[in-house]
């Protein structure tokens, strides 16, 4: 009999892959961002369903226990995904205020024609 | 010498006119006032009292707001740079006694004497955020904090800083420190029309942690 975290994982993972697919029809991401985040929601699936699949990972990483592995891994994808958001702020950031400064001076430029 | 005068601002209209009337009393004609996103009048009364308005289309930060000020008087061609707050909190009948100490110097830092007008939060403030920066630079100023400074063209190439807040000012310094520019110190008068604007506790703390990042990781 499957377990109840198991359970809860797959409907997860099955609500997150039907989301993914509904913004992806509205048009929020392309075709490459689809198929990343269902890669991943599948990845999910897959572990929490049939967990015998990462038994040799798990042992060579020497976890015991597959809610372990599945929590290690998801704050290292947590981690990553902070790291690459923070660089694209900073990137955003850098462009807005070059855009905005750009901006004053074109005003400036049009009042005194 | 081509002298501009720029004053970053955000929702001024109390102040912004007597001040620009103030630095034009003075014999100033190259005024810039950069509105960092003002939702109030700052801009059309800047206009009207006869400054140049560079206006951001949203609130960047005073030091992004400087920096478009000095970006645009180097695109004319100035030779002195003077920052000067939209609050009235400078005098700006003391900017001749900036610009005449910058010969032969880089920089003039316009320093508050400590008294008794002064807040006692801005106080402790000011000591700690000036004995931090004087460690850790190795220049010893009198005051890190004021807005009130003066600087060539050629300089500000090379103090240019990344802080889009009030930590531009402690990465001048740095930036100061880093390239061993000339510099000297003027005393000001300071008139504190607001005790709850400007530079707050939090702001603090995070200019005395960007005092160290600037040290460590700015080129």
């Amino acid at each position: 009999m499957i377990p109840g975290v198991q359970i809860v994982g797959i409907v997860f993972a099955i609500v997150m892959m039907y989301f993914t697919f509904v913004y992806y029809k509205r048009k929020n991401y392309g075709l490459y961002s689809l198929i990343v985040w269902m890669a991943l929601w599948l990845g999910i699936l897959l572990i929490i369903s049939i967990p015998e699949t990462v038994y040799g990972l798990m042992q060579t990483l020497q976890i015991e226990r597959t809610a372990d592995f599945i929590v290690m891994s998801g704050f290292t994808f947590f981690l990553i995904i902070i790291f690459y958001m923070y660089n694209i702020i900073k990137r955003v950031n850098t462009k807005m205020e070059e855009l905005v400064r750009k901006l004053s001076f074109q005003e400036q430029e049009k009042k005194k024609k | 010498m081509k002298t501009h005068i720029i004053i970053p601002g955000l929702n001024e209209e109390k102040h912004i006119s007597s001040v620009i009337a103030k630095v034009k009393k003075e014999g100033f004609e190259n005024i810039i006032f950069v509105d960092d996103g003002s939702t109030d009048k700052s801009s059309l009364l800047a206009e009207k009292a006869g400054a140049t308005v560079l206006k951001h289309v949203v609130n960047l930060g005073k030091g992004a707001a400087v920096k478009t000020g000095c970006d645009y008087c180097c695109e004319l061609g100035a030779d002195v740079l003077v920052l000067l707050d939209a609050d009235g909190q400078h005098k700006p009948e003391e900017i001749k006694k900036l610009i005449s100490k910058l010969k032969g110097k880089d920089i003039v830092f316009g320093y508050r004497p400590l008294n008794k007008n002064m807040p006692p939060i801005m106080r402790f403030g000011n000591w700690y955020i000036n004995t931090a920066s004087s460690l850790i630079n190795g220049i010893n100023l009198r005051d890190t904090q004021s807005g009130f400074r003066c600087f060539t063209a050629s300089a500000y190439k090379k103090i240019r800083w990344t802080s889009n807040d009030y930590s531009m000012e402690s990465e001048m310094i740095s930036n100061v420190a880093k390239h061993k520019l000339k510099y000297a110190e003027v005393p000001i008068t300071t008139i504190y029309n607001d005790n709850f604007k400007g530079t707050t506790v939090m702001d603090g703390v995070k200019i005395f942690l960007n005092i160290i990042k600037f040290k460590m990781f700015t080129k």
